[in-house]
């Protein structure tokens, strides 16, 4: 018989897990030890508040036992049978069952390859079935009947517009002109969000072999890679996929001896993050700095160097492979309404396990935050999630089981965005989060428009009165007008969206923000210039704990006796709150 | 490197066999190194010619998303299952190339189970 590995995951610590305790013992008694093994494990692959067990190579999955259930357990795995009615089952609404895990709420498209294989090797690339969809497309597909099935897989883009691919090569294949261009946007800028670098990194030749495609599909010869320069690791392994894609043949002149040619480069990008906009992005491969220009003539009219170009987001191009490869119905088998497939994740903030996470379209936020990513830190109270970035907008925990899909982020005023979900709970000020992002659009505006250059800088002066206490009723219906203003005269999308995670933030939190208006506080402490530590005189022991915990040694006393805290040096950061055991520090 | 023609990737897929008994595969993207993954792998790379293990191959791959246990990295041995280990330092790597590799025994902590299968070989499966 094959030995038998067994994998206990328990919430409680595991040195005191009774599931984990029980089965060693009964192996023990047995004398098992030959053909079973018993494991702790720190991650099962599901998270739930009771037990897991997980035996190995069949693969066996059990949650939702109970402590009298282990004999009958233990017997099964014994006598190698199955009791079937602990087996965890999700049920596989969202992706055809047959090739999803179906314990779990994941479904890797995207990230098909990454973490399996070795970026460096094109070798293993094609020996995971690599470059076949691109042999299809040139042998066995016309251009035309490439941009159909792209079409009808329904597949939109996932760099933030969510812009029909399809659509878009068809135009841009439609323009007359016989030199066009081909664009990979990898210059991925929104603060928190890391999708793109993981498949850049991971999996090279999806990119390489996606953009072929699309060069084959619309009739480029050329085409560019923009990736920014502060991903080097990336740089590198791209540069070394397109040098071996070339010696194999799959890149350059008459690709596997067909008519076909096509060549891809790379351009760095500086780190600006309007450069990610496309306009701009395609002004500063041409070598002039990086501004954005007004739409019409679109790109696939006129983009790079005047001609037709078309530009998509490095998870798009990623999709591409399999698409072509397994036809387009069984790609808008997977996901929800007009949203099909799949949406990689970079979930941060304030969860147990933060990654990266693949999901199909119409999955909720319960289940990423909770099954996913094991929930909220500390088991404190999840408050929102901002999806979007800096263009996006916040999630609070009333819409957690919406789907998560173009369009239904749209109807609550946020948006998909690029990927980067980070996750608030309860002592996370929503106005104080609002600010971070006004600071950065502000940061990264290029100064081309007014709205956009004076406009932020507005919200951010206004947002910074508010958080400062000084805040006064009418700065809302300010807010409002500014607002306004910038998501009607901006002239990209930086501007244009700029006020969105500041307008929802009111929306959603609007008792917050009067309360930092109306009340001067912030329930948080966040807004240091908002808050007052203070110890209560008749509450402090004297055990200094706190004077110890303070960065800035504002906090004096004799031992035993009541302390007191120096105001003129505090620096608001909170630790002798979360010091103190006897509740006698108060935030005011 | 003669040019690939029609029909030789398929060729090439078939006869592609690794000459490997198992493979170790570190998650080196950014991330991973960050976390100390480049450590672990001259770590094993050093180790492994001396104890004798060049049987198994030493492999670095992207990010596998666990952030929260990086640096990590899978086992596979033939006539075993695939193991992930996450949070591993040299106390474990040193564990790993003495117990599994070496006797075929997984180590009873930090085993980490991916969320998901290697869809990936499915998607493109013959
Ligand atoms: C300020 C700004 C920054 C952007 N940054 C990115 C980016 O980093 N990556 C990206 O793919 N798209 C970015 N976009 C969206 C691109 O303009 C464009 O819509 C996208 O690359 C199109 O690809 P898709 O159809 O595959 O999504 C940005 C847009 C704006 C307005």
């Amino acid at each position: 018989m094959i030995k038998q590995h067994v994998f206990v995951w328990d919430p409680t610590p595991s040195n005191s897990s009774a599931v984990y305790n029980y089965l060693v013992k009964k192996v023990n008694e047995r004398d098992l030890g030959e053909s079973i093994e018993v494991y702790r494990s720190t991650y099962i692959g599901l998270t739930s508040g009771t037990p897991i067990i997980r035996i190995l190579p069949k693969n066996i999955i059990y949650t939702k036992f109970e402590q009298e259930d282990l004999g009958e357990i233990f017997e099964s795995i014994v006598s190698d049978e199955v009791v079937d009615r602990f087996i965890c089952e999700y049920d596989a609404k969202l992706a055809p069952v047959s090739e999803r895990d179906k314990q779990s709420k994941q479904f890797k498209i995207v990230l098909r390859n990454v973490g399996y294989l070795d970026p460096e090797s094109i070798e293993e690339y094609i020996s995971r079935g690599g470059y076949k969809a691109l042999e299809k497309a040139i042998f066995e597909m016309d251009p035309d009947r490439v941009i159909k099935e792209i079409k009808d897989s329904g597949l939109r883009g996932r760099g933030g517009g969510g812009f029909s691919t399809g659509l878009k090569w068809e135009l841009t294949r439609k323009e007359p002109g016989a030199e066009k261009f081909v664009i990979c946007n990898a210059d991925e800028g929104d603060p928190g969000a890391y999708m793109d670098r993981a498949v850049l990194e991971g999996d090279p030749h999806t990119i390489v072999e996606g953009m072929a495609i699309g060069a084959y599909a619309v009739g480029c010869k050329e085409g560019f890679i923009y990736v920014r320069a502060e991903y080097p690791l990336a740089i590198e392994r791209l540069e070394k996929a397109i040098s071996d894609a070339k010696k194999y043949g799959l890149l350059g002149d008459n690709i596997l001896g067909s008519e076909f040619s096509f060549n891809l480069e790379l351009r760095w990008g500086a780190g600006a993050f309007v450069c990610g906009e496309e306009t701009a992005l395609m002004a500063s491969i041409e070598g002039k700095r990086g501004n954005p220009k007004p739409r019409p003539p679109f790109p696939s009219q006129s983009g790079l160097w005047k001609k037709p170009s078309f530009i998509n987001n490095v998870e798009t191009w990623a999709n591409i492979p399999p698409i072509v490869e397994k036809g387009s119905g069984w790609f808008s088998s997977i996901g929800v309404g007009r949203s099909k497939g799949t949406k990689v994740f970079a979930v941060t903030g304030k969860v147990k396990d933060p990654g990266l996470i693949e999901v199909p379209m119409g999955t909720t936020f319960r289940e990423i935050v909770y099954d996913l990513c094991g929930g909220i830190l500390d088991n404190k109270k999840f408050k929102a999630v901002q999806t979007g970035g800096p263009s996006g907008g916040v999630i609070p925990e009333k819409f957690i089981d919406m789907s998560v899909d173009y369009e239904t982020l749209m109807s609550i005023g946020s948006m998909m965005g690029s990927g980067g979900l980070i996750v608030m709970d309860q002592s996370d000020c929503m106005v104080d989060v609002n600010k971070f992002y006004l600071q950065f659009s502000v940061d990264e505006s290029c100064g081309k428009c007014a709205p956009c250059r004076i406009g932020g800088k507005q919200l951010l002066d206004l947002i910074s009165k508010i958080t400062d206490g000084k805040g006064d009723k009418k700065d809302i219906q300010k807010i409002k007008n500014i607002s306004n203003a910038m998501q009607k005269a901006s002239l990209c999308a930086l501007g244009q969206t700029t006020p969105n995670p500041v307008l929802s933030a009111m929306h959603y939190f609007e008792e917050e923000y009067m309360e930092h208006i109306s009340d001067k506080k912030c329930r948080t402490g966040k807004c240091s210039n908002l808050v007052q530590y203070m110890i209560i005189p008749e509450k402090c022991i004297g055990c200094t704990a706190c004077a110890l915990k303070c960065p800035v040694k504002c906090i004096s006393g004799e031992k035993k006796k009541p302390h007191i805290i120096d105001q003129k040096f505090c620096i608001k950061c909170g630790e002798c709150f979360n010091a103190c055991k006897f509740n006698a520090i108060v935030r005011g | 490197m003669e040019k690939m023609k029609k029909g030789d990737l398929a060729e090439f897929k078939k006869n592609y066999k690794s000459p490997y008994k198992g493979e170790i595969i570190i998650s080196m993207g950014t991330c991973g190194i960050a976390a100390g993954g480049d450590a672990v792998y001259k770590l094993f790379e050093s180790e492994m010619k001396e104890k004798g293990l060049e049987n198994v191959k030493l492999k670095k791959t992207g990010c596998l998303g666990m952030c929260f246990c990086e640096p990590n990295l899978i086992v596979k041995l033939d006539g075993m299952p695939d193991i992930l280990y996450g949070n591993v330092d040299e106390r474990l790597a040193r564990l790993i190339m003495n117990e599994h590799l070496t006797k075929k025994r997984i180590i009873n902590f930090n085993t980490i189970f991916m969320p998901t299968d290697d869809i990936g070989r499915k998607i493109f499966k013959d």
